[in-house]
Order: structure tokens, then C-alpha cells, then sequence
């Protein structure tokens, strides 16, 4: 018997709250279509706290919508509402701390506005007030602040097929991201046309400070500890690639810390593949790859793994304000200095496989994880020889132009472990679905290698660590901390029912299962182990 | 003729109760589908829908309607939301009789009662002289007098055609010029349809509240007459008892949970009944009042004003009948084993041990724990022990409930196998039935299906020979849910 709604089927929920009825009418279906619920997770210091729907009702006016919040519980039980008016809200993030949630919108008078003619456009495009606005919303169902911030941002527009009308639209550079800090409130980064702000608020929506922060490509606000607040900031590199650099903040007064590049020694551009606190002493970690200097690393491309475009892995560690509070610990395999471990491209040598970077995590022992696959690289000797012989022909060397000189299959996850002293070993293999046979480096679908995930949970109150890893059948559910397999979820059951395995609160998983056939769609929280 | 009728149910009744083997409220084949397939048949064959509009649109939306409470009706006879429990029919008919014959200008159609296996402490009607009585209704009220006015209330909305008027309004109302015109007023506007809408529902449904409250109150007025000419005694005070039907899983049990198991002589881990939750669900929230549960909410709305509005017509101080232990007794049961079937398994577990804070001591209830962590390894199995245990925000359940579902939230695996086991091997089983015991030889086995290949068809072949061995056990409808179709 099904217990709860579905959260991410909106239609179920909303037409459950309106009650409405005969929906094949017209006007019914004409204000179901403008109604629309984006649904996001209420985080606390990394932990999955419940689940906030923000709902766009109905335009009451020519600037003025009804929205309504709806906020879940842990185990979705719908534990209040909130309803209120005002301009087009663009909903970006939220964080909470105490007992408030922070919200940030993009608020404008532009947004969504529709036109035939550009005269229009121009005119109301000189017209536009768009401006970050935050509100703090307690426990109570009250808000208790509301914040607006005035931005400069381009406006444009896009042809909206369904209203067969050009549509405004206006984005931030970067968004609006908001990250609480434990007991102090919230700190709050977007970007303008003209600065880059980085703010911090208290629980109650006082503002404490703010900073301007110097310009760059790409700003991601990233986590905390209890004295500093870190920003990361990109440039491209290449097509492919990008630099990154750290900025640190004192929580309490927005102190700068001097802007740190993500570039190894020898100024070789690091690659991240995780950022996150050090469950032992809550430092920010970061952890990746180093690419090789004239690097263009492709992470769908199996040759990026198997022909030095990364050279070596690193774990850095910010624990405290100054330089000298920056640690980082690297391994590279280029130089040859890993042998026997891994050779000199990076193949690991007991495993007689390639590893493709996929993730990284810290443990609760504060050992750094990467996750990957094994990728097995084998020359196609036969066609090599065959072209040898057959040279004078332009059949068969074609055919190796085309294929390439090796042929690749991609086959168990593994784990490569570098402990408190920076040494690299294999921690564990764990069996996933290998991909069938061995193919050329441009066929090996995405689906088989590079659409495997790996995303870690962290058990705190256990002190457990766990993978959840995705590949073309299977999630598997892994305890890293007991080295085992403790579950495997079909993705697809009996033609019909498909599965997805999703992060829930501490110590469990959500599971969705979806029939095909019913169009329903299933969902349980489930202890990991 | 009253007197004789009279005995003869309780009679009937009596022997009834003594035939009842193993100790089953019900046999397999006294669930709906089977044992009311013909009064389905009939239903779907001799009940035409009344011509009452000569406007065609209209009568076509009344036939909608009334074709889809007929479907209704008829889905859940087949999807055995009803069963025949011989004593606990009898009981209830007999009670409906008296009713009946002390009202014929009033009643003049036998009506059908269907026995609802349901835990809500309620009772409905379709329409058509068909009252269904839940199970949790038996369970609650005191007397028999107290469930004769139930009894009396749902034939009242009979007498007086509630369900038919309340059906004919809204097709009036959805045919109406007005609707179709608010309508199309709606679709021209550029703002607040969603409003609009809502508003035009609302003064529907506001409308229809009021008639809704007037209807019971309607049948209530109409029930005190009822018992009146049956010389069945009448106290208002049964209405603000109704206020506390929604109560069931705040009332706090008598001791703590685990000492519930240690006299199965199974020590439980006390700390898997709390737990440290970094969630919204253990944080002060108040977004609405939650002192008391809001009587939209409620499942017997406006207690109070329905008390007020017949005080007066008590009747003086009479002797009232108890409801037999026996009926009491078959109601708990029949409601325990469907809140099992249908994976509740807090609330199942939880009325058990609230059966046990009475001093019962009959085995079936040991019978039912086991069955309870049975479902709990089968649901943990299917990755759905979350929808089994349904976790209820903390403002509607007292402290033990809370724990108990907490318990069963966080309790290991490889726990609830030991548990089992330890369950399997308690002195009990000796005063169970053949079936009983065979169901935890099924319940074994279906689990023990999980860990081989074609999980499905060995499930299913279990489910086959539990069905070959024991064709009339109750037992049969939860073995039915592993037969492949």
C-alpha cells in the first residue's frame, strides 16, 4: 500500500492540494500549466535536514504572483505551508541553520514579461528592476526578514514556443548561493554586472559584513568551518579545462586571507574532483588530479587516463589563515616515483589497469579516497600486423586510423587510498557490470564507463563511510569503512520497474522505483546498511 | 415477533461464535470477493440509475456520478475491503433489525451490512440501504446502544436519501449555466485564475459543508427517532466520545516496549528507541497549531455542536449493554490482521501491545508480533521498510509510539532474523492451529526465497502449497499477495 506522495511528481501533489477536479477542461489545464514546484533539499552542515517546495501559483497581476512554500520533513511528512505575493521570484538556493531557513531569489520586474515588438522590449528592458532578495523564514511559518539587493544584469529574451510570444529573461553571472555557518547565520555569494558580493547575515537577517570580491570567470560559494568561509573562483584553461583559485574569509569579520592558486609546485594546474570538510578537524579538503602542463584533459575520453593527461593525485588541507596553514600532499607517477604501485603513465601495476578519476572523499579516519574505474588498455596487435602486411592497400590502415592502435574495456570500481602520510596504495576493488568485450577508444559508450557515478555518504553518527556507485545495471551500495558490498539495487526490474538510488538523511538512502506500466512511482527511505 | 427474532439471532449468533474453528475470526473464503460476488453481480445488474433530471446533461452527470459509487462499491467487495465474520454479522444485523422493525413506514428496504475491515473508528453508506460498519468503530464504542445509534445515523442518510440529493446537487451545480459561465469567465482572465477557481469551488463545497453539516445533523435527529421507537436508550455524550476516535496512537501504553519481549524472554537493544535525528521532525516547529488535531482534520468532525444539538433528548438513566467480549475480541482481530496484510506495521504491532496492556493473554496475538517482524524482514527485503513502518510526525503520536517506530526504523536486519527465530521457538506455537503454524513454515520460506535464484516463482510455489494445504486459513489472502498471476 503506498504511504507517501511523490515529492518529484508535481502534478499528484499540487492537484491533491487544489482539488481539482475534471481536468480535460480547458481553463483547468491552462492554470495547471502555469503552476510549477521546484524541489530542493534543506541541508545543515552537510546533512539532509527535509525538503522545501517552492511553488509558482498564478500571476495576480501584471507584477505580481502567488507563491507557495511547502516544507517536508526528513521522512516527507508535510509539517507546514507558507503563501505570499509578490514580483517574479527566480528561485536559486537555500540554507538553513537553528531554526531558519535563508532563501534567495532572483526578484524582478522583467522576468517572464512577454512581448511582440523589440520597441517593447527596449522599453522595458529600461525599465527593469531585477535585484537579489533573500528571506528568513522561521519555524514558525513566519518571515521574519525579507533582504533586497539591487543587480545590474543583462537582459535578454528567447522565443517561447508555447505562448508563440518573445519571453524576458535576466541570470546572474553566477547565480545566488547561500551556505549557512553553524550558529552565526548565513553567508551569501552572487555576482553583477559590476561586482561580485560576498555577504554574511546573521540567523535573524542582519547583515554583518560584506566584501567585493575580485573578478573572475566562475565563483562557487564552498563549505566552512567554524572560523572561515572559503569561495572558490575559476578561469578556463583550455576548452576543456580550468584554473582555480581559493579565497578564504574570518566568518566573524570578513577578513580576507591572501587568494590561494590551485597549482602544485611547479605550477601544474590542479584538477578537483571533491571538496569537503575533514570529518576529524573540519578543515576545508580538496582533493583531485594534477594535470600534465600542456594538459587537455577530457574526462570522457579514455586516453586522457591512459596518456599522462593527469600525472599524479593531491589532498590539500586549508588550516588557518596564512600559507603556512596550507598542506597538500601530492603523488605523482610520472617521475616514475610510484613505482612499483603504478607506472610511469599511471597504470596500476597489480591491477594491470588504467584508473579513471572519477571521485575523491575524506573518511571519517581522515584517509582521502579516490574512486574510479578500472579501464584495461591492449594493443589490436592482429590489425597492426595486418597493416604491416597489407600496406599497399589503403583498406586496412584505414581501418586502424579509424579504430585506433588499442582497444579498451572498462571493468570493476576501485578505490585508491592515500593516508595521513601521503602514501598512494589500492584500497579495494569492488565488482561492478564490465562492459561488453573490448572497443576502440571512441566507441566505449558513455553509458558502460563515463555515466558511472560515485557519490559518498558519510555515516557521522556511525562513523561509517559508504559509496553509492551507479554503473549500466546496478547500484551498488559499498561500506568503505567495512570494505563491503552491503547492497545491489537493480536499475530496471521485471521489464517495468525502474530504480534510482538517491542520498536521504543520515544512515539511509532514498529509493524511487518507477513503473512504466502503472505511470506510478514509489518512494523509500531506506537504511543504507 | 420481535421477542422470537430477537432469539433467534442471538442464537444464531452463539452458535455461530462456538463453531469458529482455530480460533480465526474468518475463513478465506468469507472475504468480500468471494463470499459477496453474487450480491456484487446483483448490485451491478438490478440497480438502475433513478431518472431524476429531465435536462439530459444533467441526468447524463448524475449517472456518472452514480454509476461511479456503484463501481466503487462494487471495487471494494472485490478488492475484499469487506468480509463476512458470521458472529460479528450477526451482531450488527441483529441490531439493524430491531431498528428496521420498529421503523417499517420509515424502512423499507432490508438493508445490507457489510462488515468494513478497516482500523478508522467509523461507519459510511454508499447509498441504497448498504451500511458498512469499520471494524475500528466496533473496537470503540462501549455499549451496544452506542452502536445502535452508529447504526441508526448511517440508516438515517438512507431514510432521508443524502447520498442521492448530495449526487444530484453537484450534477445540478456542474451542468448549471452558473458553473459553465464562472467558467468561461475564468478562461478570460489574464490573472488569478488559480484564485477564481478555487473560489468558485469553495462557495460549492461551502455550500455543500453547510448542507454536509446539516445532513448530519439531519441524521442524527432522525437516528434519535429511530432508537426511540426500538426502545433503545440514547445518551448525546456518545458524540463527544466520537471526538476521540483520532486519539488511538496517543495513548501511551502501560509499560516499556521491550519489556513487551522480555516475556518471550528476548532482550531488545534500548538504544534503537531513540535516536539522535538531525532532521526538521525533531526540531519545534509550529506552523500551524497542533495542540489538538484541527477538525478538518478529524475523522468525526464537529463533535461538540452535534452534542449540543441533542443533549436534551437523552434518555434518562438506563441500563446499558456492554458489547460482548466476544465481538470486541473478533473486531481486534479482523482489524489487526488487515493492518498486517496491508503492511502497517507500526499500527498493527502497536494495537497488539495495547491488547496486551488489557491482560489478554490468547496466543493469536504472540501469533500476530511474529507476523509483524515477518512483514518488517520481508519489507526491509523489498527496500520498502520505510512505507511499511509510515513514520508519523511526533505531534500525532504519544512517546511510546514514537519509540516503537523508531525501533523499527533503526533495528538491524541480521536483529530482526534473530527475533524471528527467537519468536519461532517460544511455548505458544503449541496452542496454535495447524494453519498458523504451517504460516511460519511460509514465512521462513519466503524469505529464505531472497537468497536463491527465481526468487519470485519459489515465493510463489510456497504461496501455491500454503493455499493447497489450508484452502479456507485467512492466511490464505497474505500468501495470495507471492502467487504469481
Amino acid at each position: 500500500m503506498l504511504k507517501k506522495t511523490n515529492l518529484l511528481i508535481l502534478g499528484l501533489l499540487i492537484s491533491s492540494i487544489y482539488n481539482i477536479v475534471y481536468a480535460q477542461s480547458r481553463v483547468f489545464k491552462d492554470v495547471e500549466s502555469s503552476i510549477s514546484t521546484t524541489v530542493r533539499t534543506i541541508v545543515q552542515d552537510n546533512h539532509l535536514m527535509g525538503y522545501l517546495l517552492f511553488t509558482e501559483l498564478e500571476k495576480i497581476s501584471a507584477d505580481s504572483l502567488n507563491y507557495r512554500i511547502n516544507i517536508l520533513d526528513e521522512n516527507l511528512n508535510d509539517i507546514g505551508k507558507i503563501e505570499f505575493k509578490d514580483q517574479k521570484l527566480v528561485f536559486h538556493d537555500l540554507a538553513f541553520d537553528g531554526d531558519i531557513i535563508c532563501l534567495g531569489f532572483l526578484k524582478s520586474n522583467f522576468i517572464g514579461k512577454t512581448y511582440k515588438r523589440n520597441k517593447e522590449f527596449k522599453e522595458m528592458s529600461q525599465n527593469a528592476k531585477n535585484s537579489v532578495y533573500l528571506q528568513f523564514l522561521n519555524l514558525e511559518g513566519k518571515i521574519i526578514k525579507k533582504i533586497d539587493k539591487s543587480v545590474e544584469i543583462n537582459n535578454k529574451s528567447f522565443y517561447n514556443f508555447s505562448l508563440k510570444l518573445q519571453e524576458c529573461e535576466a541570470s546572474l553571472p553566477n547565480g545566488l548561493q547561500i551556505t549557512n555557518l553553524p550558529q552565526k547565520g548565513f553567508a551569501c555569494f552572487y555576482s553583477d554586472l559590476n561586482n561580485n558580493l560576498l555577504y554574511n547575515f546573521s540567523s535573524t537577517g542582519e547583515e554583518a559584513w560584506s566584501k567585493k570580491v575580485a573578478n573572475h570567470n566562475k565563483f562557487h560559494l564552498l563549505t566552512h568551518n567554524n572560523k572561515y568561509l572559503y569561495l572558490l573562483s575559476s578561469e578556463p584553461l583550455n576548452y576543456f579545462n580550468r584554473t582555480y583559485t581559493i579565497s578564504g574569509f574570518n566568518i566573524t569579520d570578513g577578513k580576507a586571507h591572501t587568494p590561494y592558486p590551485l597549482v602544485d609546485e611547479s605550477d601544474k594546474v590542479l584538477r578537483i574532483l571533491n571538496i569537503q570538510n575533514d570529518p576529524i578537524s573540519n578543515n576545508l579538503c580538496i582533493s583531485g588530479n594534477v594535470y600534465n602542463k600542456k594538459a587537455k584533459f577530457i574526462f570522457n575520453d579514455v586516453a586522457s587516463y591512459t596518456k599522462n593527461q593527469i600525472i599524479g593525485t593531491f589532498t590539500t588541507t586549508f588550516k588557518g589563515e596564512k600559507k603556512s596553514d596550507i598542506n597538500t600532499k601530492y603523488n605523482y607517477w610520472n617521475d616514475k616515483s610510484m613505482m612499483p604501485l603504478m607506472s610511469s603513465k599511471g597504470r596500476i601495476e597489480q591491477e594491470k589497469a588504467y584508473f579513471t578519476y572519477s571521485n575523491a572523499f575524506v573518511d571519517h579516519k581522515g584517509d582521502t579516497y579516490f574512486a574510479g574505474s578500472k579501464l584495461i588498455k591492449k594493443t589490436r596487435t592482429g590489425l597492426i600486423i595486418s597493416s604491416i602486411l597489407l600496406a599497399p592497400t589503403l583498406y586496412v590502415p584505414m581501418v586502424l586510423a579509424l579504430k585506433g592502435t588499442y582497444k579498451y574495456k572498462c571493468t570493476d570500481a576501485m578505490l585508491l587510498k592515500q593516508n595521513s602520510k601521503g602514501e598512494l596504495s589500492v584500497a579495494t576493488t569492488i565488482p561492478l557490470t564490465h562492459t561488453s568485450g573490448y572497443t576502440s577508444r571512441n566507441n566505449i559508450k558513455s553509458e558502460e564507463l563515463f555515466s558511472r557515478t560515485f557519490t559518498h555518504l558519510a555515516d557521522e553518527s556511525a562513523q561509517k563511510d559508504y559509496l553509492i556507485l551507479k554503473d549500466e545495471k546496478n547500484y551498488v551500495i559499498y561500506n568503505v569503512s567495512e570494505q563491503k558490498v552491503v547492497k545491489t539495487i537493480p536499475r530496471k526490474e521485471n521489464k517495468n520497474n525502474y530504480y534510482g538510488v538517491y542520498p536521504a538523511k543520515e544512515g539511509h538512502i532514498m529509493i524511487s522505483e518507477y513503473n512504466e506500466k502503472e505511470k506510478t512511482r514509489r518512494l523509500s527511505i531506506e537504511m543504507i546498511q | 415477533m420481535h421477542f422470537s427474532k430477537a432469539l433467534f439471532v442471538c442464537i444464531t449468533y452463539f452458535v455461530l461464535t462456538s463453531l469458529n474453528l482455530s480460533g480465526q475470526p474468518y475463513s478465506y473464503k468469507h472475504l468480500s470477493s468471494s463470499y459477496y460476488s453474487k450480491q456484487k453481480d446483483s448490485l451491478k445488474k438490478n440497480l438502475i440509475c433513478p431518472v431524476w433530471f429531465t435536462q439530459k446533461s444533467t441526468q447524463k452527470q448524475y449517472k456518472e456520478f452514480w454509476t461511479e459509487r456503484l463501481d466503487q462499491t462494487c471495487l471494494n467487495i472485490e478488492n475484499d475491503n469487506y468480509l463476512y465474520a458470521p458472529a460479528i454479522n450477526a451482531y450488527l444485523e441483529g441490531i439493524v433489525q430491531q431498528l428496521c422493525l420498529a421503523n417499517k413506514e420509515l424502512i423499507d428496504k432490508k438493508p445490507l451490512v457489510l462488515v468494513d475491515r478497516s482500523s478508522v473508528a467509523n461507519a459510511y453508506t454508499p447509498g441504497n440501504y448498504i451500511i458498512c460498519v469499520n471494524m475500528g468503530i466496533v473496537d470503540f464504542v462501549e455499549t451496544r446502544e452506542e452502536l445502535a445509534f452508529i447504526l441508526a445515523h448511517e440508516l438515517s442518510h438512507n431514510i432521508l436519501t443524502h447520498a442521492e440529493i448530495s449526487m444530484s446537487k453537484k450534477a445540478e451545480w456542474l451542468t448549471s449555466e452558473e458553473y459553465t459561465k464562472s467558467l468561461k469567465e475564468v478562461e478570460k482572465m489574464k490573472y488569478s485564475k488559480l484564485t477564481s477557481l478555487k473560489k468558485i469551488f469553495r462557495d460549492y463545497t461551502f455550500g455543500k459543508s453547510k448542507h454536509s453539516r446539516y445532513n448530519e445533523g439531519s441524521a442524527d435527529s432522525l437516528a434519535i427517532v429511530l432508537l426511540k421507537k426500538a426502545n433503545i436508550p440514547f445518551q448525546a455524550n456518545w458524540l463527544r466520545r466520537l471526538d476521540s476516535t483520532d486519539n488511538q496512537y496517543q495513548t501511551p501504553l502501560n509499560k516499556p516496549i521491550a519489556a513487551y519481549f522480555s516475556e518471550y524472554g528476548i532482550t531488545l537493544n534500548n538504544q534503537l528507541f531513540e535516536k539522535k535525528v538531525k532532521g526538521l521532525s525533531a526540531k519545534n516547529y509550529q506552523f500551524k497549531d497542533t495542540s489538538h488535531i484541527s477538525d478538518s482534520l478529524k475523522t468525526h468532525p464537529d463533535c461538540e455542536v452535534r452534542y449540543q444539538a441533542t443533549f436534551q433528548h437523552n434518555t434518562a438513566s438506563s441500563a446499558l449493554t456492554p458489547i460482548p467480549a466476544d465481538v470486541k475480541e473478533l473486531a481486534n482481530k479482523i482489524l489487526i490482521f488487515n493492518l498486517f496484510d496491508n503492511l502497517n506495521l507500526t499500527a498493527c504491532l502497536y494495537r497488539i501491545l495495547q491488547i496486551k496492556d488489557k491482560g489478554n493473554t490468547d496466543s493469536w496475538y504472540d501469533f500476530m508480533l511474529h507476523n509483524v517482524f515477518f512483514g518488517l524482514q520481508y519489507s526491509s527485503r523489498k527496500l520498502n521498510r520505510f512505507n511499511a513502518i509510515d513514520v508519523k510526525p511526533k505531534e500525532f503520536i504519544c512517546k511510546t509510539y514514537q519509540q516503537l517506530q523508531t525501533y523499527l526504523e533503526q533495528v538491524p536486519n541480521e536483529d530482526i532474523d534473530q527475533l524471528l527465530v527467537q519468536l519461532g521457538n517460544c511455548n505458544y506455537w503449541q496452542q496454535l492451529s495447524a494453519d498458523e503454524k504451517a504460516f511460519k513454515v511460509f514465512a521462513k520460506d519466503i524469505d529464505l526465497a531472497f537468497s536463491q535464484a527465481e526468487t519470485a516463482k519459489l515465493q510463489s510455489a510456497a504461496a501455491t502449497q500454503f493455499f493447497k494445504n489450508y484452502p479456507e486459513s485467512m492466511y490464505c489472502e497474505t500468501a495470495n499477495h507471492f502467487k504469481l498471476k
